[in-house]
């Protein structure tokens, strides 16, 4: 026997609640899925410093780093048959014919068992003036020292050497420029400035303008100094040198907070790296460098090693002096672009360094690159992929509302051309979170939620969630989730909702249950039955 | 007819049960002195082992025992828990006994408790020769009145309206039983409110439980359902309906009953205006139908159709326990009024409106 019914049936009523449910699930999926209008556009370019570091990353993949060591200057004239003419000579005409190997056998043979030795000592003893002088080098003696040890320096750097003469070559030519600094030689020391940097060491030829200087010296150093960074500093009066030469460096010289950044923290960059790090800052002690930008002159060898020196530089500082830092960095490529001169015999990696520096300032300022032709040529064909890659990734960076939708529709961009462009999507994404949240920080009460919304719109699971925003909500916003899975949305709507409208029908149910008369519906159900 | 096995078992006389009954629980309810009813050890079991109350009221002959008869052709009994017997017959309660009639109801089990129509008529102090009521007299309602979930309000409207039935002797309360149920609700709302006779007060008994009630707060009212019945609906097709009140006094009835077609609550609301104030004053939930266990020929001598009629839905009702998180029924009376104002159907609230056709061709 069939258990009977305990009530009319009602099968609208019985089916009301699950249909009302679903479909409040479908509305709120409409809803939270619908797109947003933004009252309030970025209108603006995107300043991201994880999308910027993901860029960096491509150009480092591609591009390598290139020192350059000063480039030769022809040997002085008037050493009137001097012992040092003939080796220096015989190097030149070496290095002419690209045969390092015979050029570094000459000087060796001269420098270190030869009669320059003791010319050399001499020099090195009368500069620090220690009293073990025995006879007293003439100027154009020093001179010849000077340029001798400068081309064995060229030749060492090219050749990766690390020996006594390397280190020789590379220090002992500045001793020598103090000597004659000393002695009033040196024409351009007389107007009384303190530094030693930018020197030209006379030649004493005539009509030759590309003279030896203090710069071609230091930079050697410099690039000595990277070329070996398992180099260990012994000299315990090194720091203090370092604090005494601070006494006369220009206010503008970006590397004045790094080295006394480097100084404070002690040993924990290697110390090559701080020694170059403390040349290059002797050499943007001159005033020239107060120069403005479009009248600054620099040789490209200088300008890209100090530009790639200060772009390393970088991580140590924050702020305003990072940013000068990279301000001159981008104004050292910028100025060696504008007056490309390729270093001799590298152009193609002079162009290489120099495309990379001009992707890290178009980066930095999200702006697209201007890379000159004559330098993309000699650029390969990854190279020239990054440089379109950033192209494309920058001037995406410079419409923050389009790349909103662009990240927010969480798909890797392929036509960026990179291996891996979901990086630089993610990147895209935390950044404009980040920025949205700070929009929010500053924006009106009003206008806080709206703000946030978006943030949350372009966050991705297992995104670390931006500090303004942790802070406002303590927590996992629901309405933010919705919007994010609006599917989750329908859901949680139509199970939510659903207990009301299953109460809703009780209360419809126990309604008509008053309203109906069970007699007159048991009649009709029976005549219904028998017929 | 005969009596239900299980008051046989529950010997009020002090006869023992021809068989050994399990011992049952405390009994904390009937003090010594106190009448024993027959069926009050039965009664006293359910409630113990958490069996809802379901009671049936009205006076004698309106028909609550048919009526259960009538529910137990489509939902049968359960297993007596005293007796083990399964096949439960319903069977007359004569006075001072009621028997109970187990039920399932969804997950619970319920029973229904079936008393005697003169014990209800005689707790009505005007049916008394003596005009008065003592607390020992109503004990009988303060035993089912805590654990009570249901109410079943059994009206006869043709006794209640009409003439005197033949052979009938004295005042049988059959056109006081507006009145006798109004009274009951009452007795039932002040027992299950923490109501307790005071035997020094000078006031009489039903004195004391006006007062007590008059005490009580507009939420403290009878929170399970109570279903009123208009029993043997097959004989109330020629029933005039009676004069109702206006400006000029009684008027008279302009038609008569037509069961299948009426609106059972404006039935009540218009023309059992005692009994709708009362479940009004003291019940949340209420409704009103009619039923017929069986439908008798014309001389009411045998039955011509014993297909019962409006009591399976009615009665399942009241098991269902649905309306504990619901407005009150008054709260849909006056939510309704308003809807028809609005929908110009106010008049079906001054005057009962003509029944419905019943067209079932």
């Amino acid at each position: 026997m069939a258990e009977p019914r305990q009530r009319p049936p009602a099968p609208l009523l019985a089916l009301f609640p699950w249909v009302a449910a679903f479909a409040v699930g479908v509305l709120a999926y409409l809803v939270v899925s619908r797109p947003q209008e933004h009252a309030h556009p970025l209108a603006g370019a995107l300043t991201a410093e994880r999308t910027a570091a993901e860029e960096r990353r491509w150009v480092d993949t591609a591009f390598p780093r290139n020192f350059f060591p000063s480039p030769l200057v022809p040997p002085p004239c008037g050493g009137n048959g001097r012992d040092w003419e003939a080796p220096l000579a015989t190097a030149h005409d070496y290095i002419s014919r690209n045969n390092l190997p015979d050029a570094e056998a000459t000087l060796r043979t001269y420098l270190m068992s030869g009669p320059g030795r003791q010319l050399t000592q001499s020099i090195t003893a009368a500069a620090q003036e220690s009293g073990a002088v025995t006879s007293e080098p003439s100027t154009t003696d020093v001179i010849g020292v000077i340029h001798l040890l400068a081309t064995s320096a060229y030749v060492l750097i090219l050749e990766n050497g690390n020996d006594d003469l390397y280190w020789l070559s590379l220090k002992n030519p500045i001793g020598g420029v103090v000597l004659l600094s000393r002695r009033g030689g040196l024409p351009n020391a007389a107007a009384g400035r303190e530094s030693w940097a930018l020197l030209s060491i006379p030649s004493g030829c005539m009509g030759v303008r590309n003279h030896l200087t203090t710069y071609h010296l230091y930079n050697n150093l410099i690039v000595g100094y990277l070329a070996h960074p398992e180099f260990r500093d012994t000299s315990t009066a090194y720091l203090a040198e370092e604090a005494g030469r601070r006494r006369s460096n220009r206010p503008g010289n970006p590397l004045n907070t790094v080295v006394s950044t480097l100084r404070k923290r002690g040993q924990s960059p290697p110390d090559a790296w701080q020694r170059a790090l403390s040349n290059a800052q002797l050499i943007l002690s001159e005033g020239e460098w107060d120069r403005p930008p479009e009248a600054l002159e620099v040789a490209s060898w200088l300008g890209l090693n100090l530009a790639q020196l200060l772009d390393s530089a970088r991580v140590e500082v924050e702020g305003a002096p990072r940013d000068s830092l990279l301000d001159m960095r981008d104004v050292l490529a910028v100025t060696v672009a504008r007056d490309w001169s390729p270093v001799a015999g590298q152009e193609q990696r002079t162009a290489q360094v120099l495309g990379r520096l001009l992707l890290l300032r178009a980066i930095r300022r999200g702006e697209p690159p201007e890379i000159p032709a004559e330098v993309r040529q000699r650029l390969n064909l990854e190279q020239r992929t990054t440089v379109d890659a950033v192209a494309t990734a920058v001037r995406r960076r410079r419409d923050a509302d389009t790349l909103e939708a662009l990240v927010a529709r969480g798909a890797a961009d392929d036509s960026l051309g990179v291996a891996d462009p979901e990086r630089w999507v993610t990147a895209a994404r935390r950044d404009l979170a980040w920025r949205f949240a700070e929009r929010m920080a500053a924006a009106a009460p009003r206008a806080r939620e709206a703000w946030a919304r978006r943030a949350h719109g372009v966050l991705a699971p297992g995104d670390s969630v931006p500090t303004p925003l942790r802070e406002r909500e303590g927590g996992l916003n629901p309405v933010h989730v919705a919007r994010r899975w609006p599917w989750t949305a329908g859901l949680a709507a139509s199970a939510l909702s659903l207990p009301f409208f299953l109460y809703l029908a009780g209360l419809l149910r126990h309604r008509k249950a008053l309203w109906v008369s069970y007699y007159r519906v048991e009649l009709l159900e029976r005549l219904r039955d028998s017929a | 007819m005969s009596f239900p096995l299980d008051d046989s078992q529950d010997a009020p006389a002090g006869q023992a049960p021809e068989t050994a009954a399990p011992a049952p629980p405390r009994l904390s309810v009937p003090p010594p002195q106190a009448p024993t009813y027959a069926g009050e050890r039965i009664l006293l079991d359910y409630k113990d082992q958490g069996y809802g109350l379901y009671l049936m009221a009205g006076i004698g002959g309106v028909g609550k025992t048919q009526l259960l008869d009538a529910y137990q052709k489509s939902r049968p009994f359960l297993t007596s828990i005293r007796s083990k017997q399964s096949d439960i017959r319903v069977a007359s309660t004569l006075s001072g006994s009621f028997a109970c009639y187990p039920v399932r109801a969804g997950n619970r089990k319920a029973v229904f408790v079936d008393a005697s129509g003169e014990d209800f008529r005689m707790m009505y102090p005007h049916q008394r020769i003596s005009g008065q009521l003592s607390d020992t007299d109503a004990r009988f309602l303060s035993l089912v009145a805590d654990s009570l979930q249901g109410l079943a309000l059994v009206v006869e409207l043709r006794r209640l309206w009409g003439e005197p039935l033949p052979g009938e002797m004295g005042d049988s309360g059959n056109r006081h039983q507006e009145r006798i149920l109004a009274w009951i609700l009452e007795l039932l709302r002040w027992f299950r409110f923490g109501g307790e006779y005071n035997p020094d007060s000078a006031l009489p008994f039903q004195d004391q439980v006006d007062a007590g009630v008059q005490r009580l707060r507009r939420r403290q009212r009878l929170d399970f359902p109570i279903q009123v019945i208009f029993s043997k609906a097959d004989h109330l097709q020629s029933v005039p309906l009676p004069p109702s009140a206006s400006l000029f006094g009684q008027v008279a009835p302009s038609r008569t009953l037509f069961p299948m077609g009426e609106h059972p609550l404006l039935l009540a609301y218009h023309h059992l205006p005692v009994l709708y104030a009362a479940l009004k004053e003291h019940a949340r939930h209420f409704r009103f139908d009619f039923a017929h266990s069986l439908v008798l020929d014309p001389d009411g001598q045998s039955a011509v159709d014993e297909t019962p009629c409006g009591v399976n839905y009615s009665l399942s009702w009241l098991l269902e326990r649905s309306g504990r998180l619901t407005p009150g029924t008054d709260a849909w009376v006056r939510l309704q009024r308003r809807i028809d104002r609005l929908c110009f159907r106010g008049n079906r609230w001054r005057r009962l409106p003509e029944p419905r056709e019943f067209d079932h061709g």
